[in-house]
């Protein structure tokens, strides 16, 4: 996987050619401001129905394993 | 039967419309297609007809294949993924619900590439879908499912997802229409997540009158999606007999270099076929449009690096137990995902890495706004530009699995309008030693109707004869 990741990479390296000083980074392509909804209380999954895919339903939560000594 | 094969779905639902064809005879045609479906193209096929759609619903009934991304609420929605085997979502993504609402029923899940990652359909943990033309070859990826359904007859219509090119090349791979909607006009709410700035929904069809149709009820501003914006327009079925008066731009980076012999041939003839209809063609540049690729490949891993994480074991999917919560995790990945996944997010993580981010991520998201800033200036001066959709026809299975820089290639014509947000559509551009070749027009953002209307055109004059697939 290494060699595999070494030639992408040495693909993309060409971006490092560019003239790109100055030039603003876009992280969103459609110009929009937030958008947020009223904050208005609804309902939600229940709670049967949120854990019906966990691995591991304890006490009406997700059971996980110790985090261990580290 | 055959006959019923024949029609597209806009047919179809006039058909049903006037009392001559019944919807539950159109349901199960297909449903016992799809469950015969022998390339692959399908994870879930649903069992009985659904009952209930609501009467005088303007998609009449007709069946809908889903790329398996979507979730569907009690229906496998495993996104290709052996981490999210069994996965049965408590919800409904939004596209998939306001189809079903406008009367498309639900025919089935399709396969695809793990995560959306991939241009062959081969990265699937449920193994490789195969291309109706030829069963030796790949149907493209990574929504290869759901072109493989509608180019073979087993699916009318399908939804897939676009994130580089993933509608748009296996459209072209299988002979087929494909349509990456505009960033924002269709909410992304349920659907499994590969890069969140640049995945979009979207129809695969027969003709692009059915795209247009799809487009028209998957559209609209969703609560539930904050990107999500309300069009700003009523989708139009699409009409016409000429393309007087429309410009038409080909891009010199797009459309030289690395285009194989065959596909360029078919693209330089119907850019003929276009100014005989009337289209003004004339060359031009989008200079960033070579670093489209490099940047395109940082941005979207380092956001399905992020993406990526919620798979832990913890709530939902597969879980392989560790001596501790740490083990648990990484077992879990290491046992979950598969090898491209594995790629991309660590060239993801590295991409964003400290040290690293100013150099790769962060010149990345320069390069989209110079890619972007090409567009514009480009739209101009032309109503529409126009490329090959794909550098080459379908290829053979396993061809390219060990390279995965040749099968990023692939994306080179497709993933510029991706980082620049715009719509653009695939449609059939005749065959090329036997396999279909793509032609590919994109416009500014929300210029789907003028997409849709000069596609519509050239396909009744390039009169694409697709049946052979549909064997």
């Amino acid at each position: 996987m290494s060699r595999e990741l070494s030639a992408v990479l040495g693909h993309i390296e060409k971006i490092s050619e560019l003239e790109l000083d100055g030039v603003a980074p876009t992280s969103h392509v459609i110009d929009v401001v937030n958008a947020l909804r009223p904050d208005e209380p609804r309902p939600s999954l229940p709670r049967d129905v949120a854990l019906a895919n966990a691995p591991e339903p304890l006490e009406q939560g997700f059971g996980v394993p110790s985090p261990g000594a580290s | 039967m055959t006959e019923l094969l024949d029609l597209t779905a806009a047919q179809a639902i006039s058909r049903i419309q006037a009392g001559d064809l019944a919807a539950g005879e159109v349901f199960e045609t297909y449903r016992e297609r799809a469950a015969a479906d022998d390339l692959n193209a399908f994870t879930w096929v649903a069992d009985p007809a659904p009952d209930g759609v609501p009467s005088g619903a303007p998609l009449a009934g007709i069946p809908l294949a889903v790329k398996d991304l979507f979730c569907t609420e009690g229906v496998p929605s495993q996104s290709g993924s052996k981490i999210l085997e069994g996965y049965r979502p408590p919800y409904t993504a939004t596209a998939v619900e306001k189809l079903t609402r406008a009367g498309a029923t639900l025919l089935g899940k399709t396969n695809q590439d793990e995560f959306a990652m991939g241009s062959s359909n081969e990265n699937s943990a449920y193994g490789p879908v195969r291309n109706p033309w030829d069963r030796e070859r790949v149907p493209g990826g990574s929504s290869g499912g759901s072109a493989a359904a509608v180019a073979a007859g087993l699916a009318p219509w399908a939804l897939g997802t676009d994130t580089g090119g993933s509608i748009r090349q296996p459209a072209a791979l299988c002979g087929i229409v494909g349509l990456k909607p505009t960033y924002g006009a269709i909410s992304r709410y349920g659907m499994i997540a590969f890069a969140s700035s640049l995945d979009q929904a979207g129809p695969f069809t027969r003709d692009v009158t059915d795209a247009a149709l799809v487009l028209r009820h998957m559209v609209g501003q969703d609560p539930c999606d904050s990107t999500s914006l309300a069009f700003p327009e009523e989708i139009a079925l699409p009409q016409g007999v000429d393309l007087r008066g429309l410009t038409l731009g080909v891009p010199q980076e797009l459309t030289g270099d690395g285009i194989e012999p065959g596909v360029r041939e078919a693209f330089n003839a119907t850019l003929a076929l276009a100014e005989q209809l009337g289209a003004r063609v004339e060359t031009c540049s989008l200079p960033h449009a070579p670093h489209a690729l490099s940047a395109y490949y940082l941005i979207a891993p380092a956001e399905a690096s992020a993406n990526l994480a919620r798979f832990d074991g913890v709530r939902y999917g597969l879980r392989v137990e560790g001596d501790d919560l740490l083990g648990m995790y990484t077992q879990t990945r290491e046992a979950g995902f598969g090898a491209e996944v594995k790629r991309r997010i660590m060239l993801g993580t590295y991409a964003l890495s400290s040290g690293y981010y100013d150099a790769y991520y962060g010149r990345a998201q320069q390069v989209r706004t110079k890619v972007a800033e090409d567009f514009r200036a480009a739209f101009e001066r032309f109503d529409l530009l126009v490329t090959p959709t794909a550098p080459s026809v379908a290829f053979r299975l396993g061809e390219k699995v060990d390279d995965p820089l040749a099968m990023y290639l692939n994306d080179v014509c497709t993933v510029p309008m991706s980082l620049a947000g715009i719509p653009a559509i695939s449609i059939p551009n005749g065959l090329s030693d036997g396999l279909p070749v793509g032609f590919q027009l994109c416009g500014p953002a929300f210029s789907e109707n003028r997409l849709l209307q000069a596609a519509y055109v050239l396909e009744q004059a390039l009169d694409f004869d697709g049946s052979a697939a549909r064997r």
